[in-house]
């Protein structure tokens, strides 16, 4: 696969399961060493300046990965001081941290006492504290209520806007991905099947195919009937469909076939990325 | 590696453990109240220092007794069993039974002849399962019958004083060369160790094992994802492990040395040496079955089949002095033997770490020690990397 992404800009990494979104993330958060191909992340090459790497970059992991037994403010303090936040720096930046969460409130309190919407925006920000140029997300909003997600979108959003960073997202919400990326990447089988604007991506013949206005009728035999009886009486007819949808454009793209996760990437190649 | 980022580490892991009630009463207490039940249990039958403990005195050895005589003569002999310093009797109404059940070592019948001239009316059982116990029996009980039939200067010839003096053998018993004193008990001496070896690399292994805990919650990924904590992780997770090693041993010498006078003070440089370098070798050992194994669950039932394993080959469960010389050759292929073998040179006999006029040094076995704590520390750095840096 073959991928660059500009500063400042936000995409889209979607794909079903098993496509190689999540090793395409932890090769370029050096978490992976690629076993080929081109890496350069921040003009830096993963396998060689990992350390200046890391100390860009901020990491929202799909899982919550927080200490249950220590308190919000604690885990925030932690991640800080390990990010590199200087002494004098990280409460102040825990403040303003557990402010973005909207934990303020619950500072003290231990994150195993925390809802589920509650971890995943403290696992956030816990992700910002050093303030990355470059932010990778994956699945941030897994399992939570649509408040904590309008919630953790907006922060994004307030993110981009307020300091410019990258943004690199995973999701399976094609909601989210049209709400917050320029630009969205679709993977599959472990190579990049489609890269473009929403837009771009609406006109791609496969998406076309996938989207194409359909007469739905009770019995497809009927459907010749239906036409017959509209050209006896004359009456001219056109189906017009809306835009296609992202969760079209993901369908046509990557076929309706159930995918088991790793099998999806057997007998692909190797990832290459560049980015 | 960064000391500052890995000292980060350990101090909240430090802070967790804190948190961990459960945690702290096996790191802590659950290893004194082992050692006051280990040292109670071996106290008297390892005995043989300073006294001062009623639990610590010598052990009797029991006897069942069956007496069918009812006589002047039978009487005469269980007043004497009773009064002396070796063996104690429980009367039966039937000794071979008792013996027969595993009631009881001995059983001696004391039949309706005895006391009749002529007559022998002595018979005895013996467990052959608790060989020890009767041979000693046996020697107990010889010159108090031969008092009660013959008189008292018959049964003194027949004590293990009057043989040796009949004999011309001059026996010496060495007192241990502790300083400033004899430690009450070899048992508990024996007790303190064990517990400061065994207890230590279980803790040690569960302390260590955290790092399964870091990457099967994610945590760990979030460390490595910092500029400088994924390479020192695992030194964060030695500090952690000697931090608790030594405070552990700190709580149970200081344990030992008030309730149970334990002489540690009269070694305290020794004994901080070797706790120092048992403590690096034990969290090594840590790393590696942390590193080493996959699952936390993994780790669980690997690291308590190694300890215990080791442990009774390398004479924290009893001593090694009791077993066949195979196996305590073979012992001394575990570092827990040459943590034991010095530990109880010191609190036993009172070694120091070179050798003197009388005594061998334990420098040999702190040596031995320390290579095996850089042999597995290195194949822990060896599997972290492999396993946790590049998954």
């Amino acid at each position: 696969m073959s991928l660059r992404v500009a500063r400042g800009e936000s995409i889209g990494l979607l794909g079903p399961n098993g496509a190689g979104k999540s090793t395409t993330l932890r090769i370029l958060s050096t978490l992976l060493q690629p076993d080929g191909g081109e890496v350069s992340v921040l003009g830096f090459d993963p396998r060689t300046h990992g350390a200046e790497i890391r100390a860009s970059i901020g990491v929202v992991p799909q899982d919550i990965a927080l200490y249950g037994a220590m308190s919000a403010a604690e885990n925030l303090a932690f991640f800080a001081e390990l990010a590199g936040v200087p002494r004098a720096r990280i409460q102040e930046r825990v403040d303003r941290a557990l402010e973005t969460a909207g934990l303020t409130e619950r500072r003290r309190s231990r994150v195993s006492e925390f809802s589920g919407g509650m971890k995943r925006r403290l696992n956030l920000v816990a992700a910002l504290l050093h303030e990355p140029e470059l932010i990778f997300l994956d699945e941030p909003t897994a399992g939570v209520d649509p408040q904590s997600r309008n919630h953790i979108f907006e922060q994004v959003e307030r993110l981009r806007a307020e300091s410019g960073v990258t943004l690199i997202y995973t999701t399976h919400q094609m909601g989210e991905v049209e709400r917050l990326c320029d630009r969205i990447v679709i993977m599959d089988r472990g190579r990049s099947v489609a890269d473009g604007s929403l837009k771009e991506l609406q006109g791609l013949d496969a998406v076309q195919r996938e989207t194409a206005p359909r007469l739905r009728l009770q019995d497809d035999r009927d459907l010749e009937r239906a036409a017959a009886l509209l050209r006896e009486h004359g009456i001219e007819f056109a189906a017009e469909s809306g835009s296609a949808d992202l969760e079209s454009i993901f369908l046509g793209l990557t076929g309706r076939a159930l995918r088991d996760g790793d099998e999806a990437l057997q007998g692909a190649d190797a990832t290459e990325v560049r980015a | 590696m960064n000391f500052t980022t890995a000292w980060a580490l350990a101090r909240k892991d430090l802070r967790l453990l804190m948190r961990d009630r459960t945690a702290l009463f096996f790191a802590f207490a659950l290893p004194l109240v082992l050692a006051s039940v280990m040292g109670s249990a071996l106290g008297s039958a390892m005995s043989g220092g300073g006294g001062g403990s009623s639990t610590s005195g010598p052990r009797k050895m029991a006897i069942a007794i069956e007496d069918r005589a009812q006589n002047e003569s039978s009487r005469a002999l269980l007043e004497r069993i009773g009064a002396s310093e070796g063996l104690e009797f429980e009367v039966v109404e039937d000794a071979e039974r008792a013996v027969a059940n595993g009631d009881q070592a001995n059983g001696l019948v004391i039949g309706e002849s005895y006391g009749k001239p002529g007559a022998k009316g002595l018979e005895l059982f013996r467990d052959p399962a608790r060989q020890i116990a009767s041979q000693v029996v046996v020697f107990q009980l010889v010159p108090l019958v031969m008092g009660a039939s013959y008189g008292d200067s018959f049964g003194k010839m027949a004590t293990a004083d009057g043989l040796t003096e009949m004999l011309g053998l001059t026996v010496h018993d060495l007192k241990p060369k502790a300083r400033g004193g004899v430690p009450r008990s070899a048992g508990e001496s024996h007790a303190f160790a064990s517990m400061a070896v065994m207890m230590l690399l279980f803790n040690l292994v569960a302390a260590a094992g955290t790092l399964q805990d870091e990457r099967a919650e994610g945590t760990l990924d979030r460390l490595r994802l910092t500029p400088s904590a994924g390479s020192s992780v695992l030194l964060g997770k030695t500090l952690v492990t000697m931090t608790m090693a030594v405070v552990q041993l700190i709580v149970l010498f200081a344990f030992g040395t008030i309730v149970y006078e334990i002489p540690v003070m009269e070694h305290l440089p020794e004994i901080a040496v070797i706790s120092l370098v048992w403590a690096s070798t034990a969290s090594a050992l840590g790393l590696l079955f942390a590193t080493a194994c996959s699952t936390r669950k993994q780790l669980e039932g690997l690291s308590t089949l190694v300890i215990l394993g080791m442990s009774a080959v390398g004479g924290a469960w009893f001593p090694r002095e009791i077993t066949p010389q195979w196996f305590q050759t073979a012992g001394l292929v575990t570092p827990v033997a040459w943590a034991m073998d010095a530990y109880e040179g010191v609190l036993w006999y009172g070694k120091s770490f070179a050798s003197t006029a009388d005594l061998d040094g334990i420098g040999l076995k702190l040596v031995v020690l320390m290579g095996y704590g850089v042999v597995l520390f290195g194949v822990s750095v060896l599997l972290y990397r492999r396993r946790f840096m590049r998954a």
